[in-house]
């Protein structure tokens, strides 16, 4: 039975001829003698047989009228596609990157309270332009507050009108 | 320019200067091979016909990736076995979701013509029902064992080139046909 397991394993090797020429000849010996290996043998040979005389299929008539429609189709999509998105993704991808990148410092960098925009801290300190700037922030405060008092003066004039 | 003498080789690299009717060469040579081996995999002439489109396709837009260290044979099959299990992955994913339980393709009996038919009308039904038992054997198989039967005992490839298209040794190719013989044997007993 070990020979009939070794013919087994080496059944396609065999039939290929990829066995050492000594091997081969004691397979075909006990091949010759053999039922089992006979038989297995046959199996494989009549399966390959009945396969071998499978048809070859064919795609339905007008194959190449419908690809030659569906390569016309996917070209035609293609520049549809060119046109529907005139920018390329990188380029997208680029400009959101910016606007991040921007919004990342509007958000995060020092308040400028303390200095002049457009004028380096150094500048300002050296020259007392520091002074200068807070009398304009403070300008700028007071213009600010009598437009509140206004209104709040206003709206009690109302509410006490209304009374 | 007649491609008749050429090999697939000397053709694609045609194609590959951008002739259209050195593609159409290719189509011709390839289209029932690759048709049957399509079907015997996935069991649906219409999606069959959509994967043999989509591999010609494949071949024209790609046609510069194509080397000439590969035999074009096994590039092609290549391509068209990939795109053939990709689309069996897809059914079985549709198969899943669909509650009515869609057919598997088994059902599916639209006439497909068939290449190289006998004219003999007396045993042309016995033939075609013998063709049509062992087309649901070869299906009936698991994936790998059904892929390399295709392309040895139908397709009549090489061990070496079933090897570059599937990308698995020797070995493994002479192993899984045996076994897939076997099994079919089995099965197909009352033909053999």
């Amino acid at each position: 039975m070990n020979e009939c397991e070794n013919f087994e394993r080496d059944y396609q090797r065999y039939r290929s001829g990829d066995l050492p020429l000594q091997t081969s000849e004691a397979h075909a010996r006990h091949l010759a003698l053999c039922p089992h290996c006979a038989a297995y043998s046959g199996a494989h040979d009549s399966v390959r047989t009945l396969l071998g005389a499978a048809p070859l299929y064919q795609p339905a008539s007008g194959f190449e009228d419908r690809l030659r429609a569906r390569r016309i189709e996917g070209v035609r999509k293609s520049v549809g596609n060119h046109r529907r998105f005139p920018v390329s993704l990188p380029a997208i991808g680029a400009g959101l990157a910016t606007g991040f990148a921007i919004g990342f410092f509007a958000l995060f960098t020092p308040d400028s309270t303390d200095s002049i925009p457009g004028v380096p801290a150094a500048v300002v300190a050296d020259a007392g332009l520091k002074e200068k700037a807070d009398t304009v922030k403070s300008d700028r405060d007071s213009i600010q507050t009598p437009t509140t008092g206004y209104q709040l003066d206003r709206r009690s004039r109302l509410v006490s009108g209304g009374r | 320019m007649s491609y008749a003498g050429l090999t697939d080789e000397e053709v694609i690299r045609e194609v590959q200067g951008g002739s259209q009717t050195a593609l159409e060469e290719i189509i011709r040579r390839y289209r029932n091979p690759l048709f049957s081996f399509i079907y015997r995999i996935i069991g649906d002439p219409a999606f069959s016909e959509d994967i043999l489109q989509e591999t010609f396709i494949r071949v024209w837009s790609n046609r510069d990736s194509y080397r000439e260290v590969a035999k074009f044979s096994t590039w092609i099959y290549t391509i068209a076995g990939n795109l053939a299990k990709s689309e069996l992955r897809r059914q079985k994913i549709r198969r899943w979701f669909s509650l009515s339980g869609a057919s598997s393709g088994d059902e599916d009996d639209r006439p497909i013509e068939i290449a190289d038919e006998n004219a003999d009308p007396h045993r042309d039904l016995e033939r075609r029902n013998i063709r049509k038992r062992v087309d649901q054997e070869i299906r009936k198989l698991p994936l790998v064992f059904r892929e390399v039967i295709i392309l040895r005992d139908v397709q009549e490839l090489s061990y070496e080139e079933i090897s570059e298209i599937l990308k698995i040794p020797i070995g493994t190719v002479k192993s899984r046909v045996n076994r897939a013989r076997l099994r079919l044997q089995k099965r197909l007993r009352d033909l053999l």
